[in-house]
């Protein structure tokens, strides 16, 4: 178990070794969305891009800070109850996509010579379908384990449903921290609230008017790196939350009570192994999501052809 | 910054339909991005679109959006060819977009 443990704790280590790796080698290189020299003047997309590398950043050290609490059996909070302990990371991402949707409504500029449209701009526009997918299917796998753990937890004395009982008859029972209703349902609220704020800010990214007829492929590379950051930045923020529920499940679900000569386990007790081993690999992949965002940011911005998927 | 007026709006639809980059049942931008695409005030997109719409060029669906019409008038393949071959040539030519235009409406008048 300690093994395990430490394995959590140096997990953003791996992770970013494992970014590292992918980038070194060339041509995984050139699949990231590269984005183009922009006249300085012409678009705050920099600092759109400097904006969200910064949430990823900010998430990647939560996740590193929250790991080594875990090892230290400090909680997050303290010990009483708090209900965004599993949110904070939606919550951060959420903020980071408000500050990128308020840049991209207050910069209104007149194009230098307008270019007329061919087609219609969406917030599909500069986003792939499997990039969409990646971001529904992380949301819609945190919404089915809030109401698979929330209807296996039960009340405190306050009448929260954040813990997991073990039944033990009429020799008495136990309780463990539970990730039920009281965190899943806040937690299921800002997933929403993020993927509502994502679609925001590819809409207003797509709509954008473009600034000259020959920038038109520089400003769409742009938008397609942008796009992908953020849809980065969401699901790597909905699979650390996913994470720490797994991981909290898998604790709770892996206590046992010893009474009277008998041994009770909790209702969970078999998927134990499985959530923890789903924990760490969600974690990763949520880590790694992060470090692409960031890794986004730091490339070289240089000129490169236009990715616009109708 | 050269202005948009809706007229000038109504021939750059009808130029993309004419020229078959936009095929029947291709959906138009909006109204409201066209206007915010070019700088001008949405009730002369509008005037554009109302334009291309009473002349058979798009059909107008309430929420479907604005369409290129079933059977839209687009340019025979042989002079489409022929239009695509001059501008070519006159790219490679260093020739500009207005140039070429001013003397296909002088060679168009000659002809008339």
């Amino acid at each position: 178990m300690f093994v395990l443990a430490m394995l959590y704790e140096v997990l953003p280590v791996v992770a970013a070794l494992a970014v590292v790796a992918v980038l070194a080698v060339p041509i995984w290189r050139e699949k990231l969305p590269l984005p183009p020299r922009l006249d300085a003047s012409s678009r705050p997309d920099a600092v759109m891009r400097s904006t969200l590398a910064s949430g990823a950043a900010f998430l990647v050290l939560f996740a590193v800070t929250v790991s080594v609490m875990r090892f230290r059996r400090m909680r997050l909070g303290g010990e009483d109850f708090a209900w965004w302990r599993y949110s904070i990371p939606l919550l951060a991402a959420c903020l980071v996509l408000l500050a990128v949707a308020v840049l991209l409504a207050s910069y209104r500029r007149q194009p230098a010579e307008p270019v007329a449209p061919t087609h219609p701009r969406t917030w599909r526009s500069f986003t792939g379908s499997s990039q969409l997918w990646l971001l529904g299917s992380c949301a819609l796998a945190l919404i089915l384990f809030v109401a698979f753990a929330g209807s296996a937890s039960s009340p405190d004395e306050e009448g929260r449903y954040r813990l997991l009982v073990i039944d033990t008859g009429a020799t008495g029972g136990m309780v463990a921290d539970f990730f039920g209703w009281a965190y899943g349902l806040p937690a299921a609220a800002a997933a929403l609230l993020l993927l509502v704020l994502t679609v925001l800010v590819l809409h207003l990214n797509a709509v954008r008017p473009f600034l000259a007829p020959s920038s038109v492929r520089g400003e769409e590379a742009s938008r397609s790196a942008l796009s992908s950051m953020v849809v980065c930045l969401g699901a790597g923020a909905v699979l650390l939350t996913l994470a720490r529920a797994l991981n909290t499940a898998a604790g709770a679900a892996g206590v046992s009570l010893a009474s009277e000569g008998y041994s009770f386990d909790t209702t969970l007790a078999a998927a134990s192994p499985w959530l923890l081993g789903m924990s760490y690999l969600v974690q990763f992949f949520g880590l790694s999501l992060l470090m692409i965002v960031v890794a986004i940011a730091a490339l070289r911005p240089q000129p490169q052809a236009a990715t616009v998927h109708d | 910054m050269t202005e948009y007026s809706a007229e000038r709006i109504t021939a750059h639809f009808r130029g993309l339909i004419l020229s078959g980059r936009m095929g029947a049942g291709d959906r138009l931008p909006t109204v409201r991005q066209t206007a915010r695409d070019l700088g001008v005030a949405v009730a002369t997109a509008a005037k554009a679109y109302r334009a291309l719409e009473s002349s058979g060029f798009v059909v107008t669906k309430g929420a479907a959006g604005t369409r290129v019409a079933d059977q839209p008038s687009v340019l025979p393949g042989v002079v489409l060819g022929h239009v695509r071959d001059a501008v070519a040539e006159a790219r490679l030519s260093g020739i500009s977009e207005p140039d070429l235009l001013s003397a296909v409406q002088a060679v168009w008048r000659d002809a008339t």
